[in-house]
């Protein structure tokens, strides 16, 4: 993805500032003309530079891909009829990084924090006949994987790694806030683009949506423990998810 | 106003840019190397200010920054050869 805007409005403040400074000190004889030139070339720079800041493929593509892969997802929720929540788990729990765990039986038995669990699509994760799950990767795995540094402690460094990634890196809204109560974390985006799931789909209902696994998953590594996405609303270009640690959700 | 966090940024960096060019006017500034200067540490210190911009951004900001700093550099060295030079 680039941005062409930033392209255009910094080849043209390029532009304008070389001529500025050219004019300036060839002719005027102004080095406060010269110095504002300067200033003009500095941003067209960085204007140039931030438009190149892109992932080399075009949004279409991105999105189809991303669409292809919830729709696999989907089918496959569907066609083996699962209706647990899913249980979004820390790397320490898996070999492999985070992932969400999708219970074949509901409601599904919370794994156990000693325990690894394999990095394979079919798991067992307890000691019970039916603790069998999927094991899947949601988009807040790969999210992860775009932060500098570990996600913080809960709530701060949390808070602070979830603005970054939703703001700043994947630019999918426009701010966040997060409240932590006793038994449940909520987080509420603001200004949401380009996040839009069906609220009547299995994946809503079991996965969330993927501003809502982004958070369930970073939550899950910041706290070292699994998390559920509880509940999902939007209004407006506002979302508010509600996150629980597993053990008080199933 | 809905902005993200790069959209942020050039507003911010804008802001500073021009800000200090009117600055520099209404107090009769117009040494250059002193706007070089300026700029630079303007840029460099709103880059680690910035902490919400993403990675692929700072990693585009740095050839930039490499060349503000290449600048700032020779306008050091010009000074002070110019100094020695009295």
């Amino acid at each position: 993805m680039t941005r062409p805007r930033f392209r255009l409005a910094g080849l043209v403040l390029l532009v304008a500032g070389l001529s500025m400074l050219g004019v300036s000190l060839a002719w005027l004889a102004s080095d406060q003309g010269a110095i504002t030139g300067i200033a003009l070339v500095v941003l067209g720079l960085v204007l140039i530079s931030l438009s190149r800041a892109g992932s080399g493929m075009s949004d279409a593509m991105a999105a189809l891909l991303t669409q292809s892969g919830y729709e696999n997802i989907e089918r496959l929720v569907e066609e083996l009829g699962l209706s647990a929540k899913a249980v979004y788990l820390p790397s320490a729990m898996t070999r492999r990084g985070p992932r969400a765990l999708l219970p074949l039986a509901a409601p599904g038995t919370v794994p156990s924090m000693d325990m690894t669990i394999y990095d394979r699509l079919i798991v067992e994760y307890g000691p019970g006949s039916s603790d069998i799950g999927l094991l899947i990767t949601t988009p807040g795995a790969g999210a992860i994987d775009l932060l500098s540094s570990e996600v913080g402690d809960f709530p701060e460094g949390f808070e602070s790694s979830l603005r970054t990634l939703v703001t700043g890196t994947l630019e999918v809204a426009h701010g966040v806030e997060v409240h932590a109560t006793h038994d449940a974390t909520t987080v509420q985006y603001q200004g949401v683009r380009g996040d839009s799931i069906s609220s009547d789909s299995s994946m809503h209902r079991t996965i969330g949506s993927p501003l809502a696994a982004i958070a369930a998953t970073l939550l899950s590594e910041s706290l070292g423990q699994p998390v559920v996405v509880a509940s999902e609303s939007q209004s407006g270009s506002s979302r508010v998810v509600e996150l629980k640690t597993a053990g008080e959700q199933m | 106003m809905n902005l993200t966090a790069t959209e942020k940024y050039v507003l911010r960096l804008a802001a500073l840019l021009m800000g200090t060019c009117v600055v520099f006017a209404w107090v009769g500034e117009s040494r250059i190397s002193l706007a070089i200067a300026v700029f630079t540490c303007e840029v460099l210190a709103l880059d680690q200010l910035s902490v919400h911009l993403g990675r692929r951004e700072r990693r585009a900001l740095a050839p930039v920054e490499a060349l503000l700093l290449g600048g700032f550099v020779v306008v050091v060295i010009a000074e002070v050869m110019r100094v020695i030079s009295f």
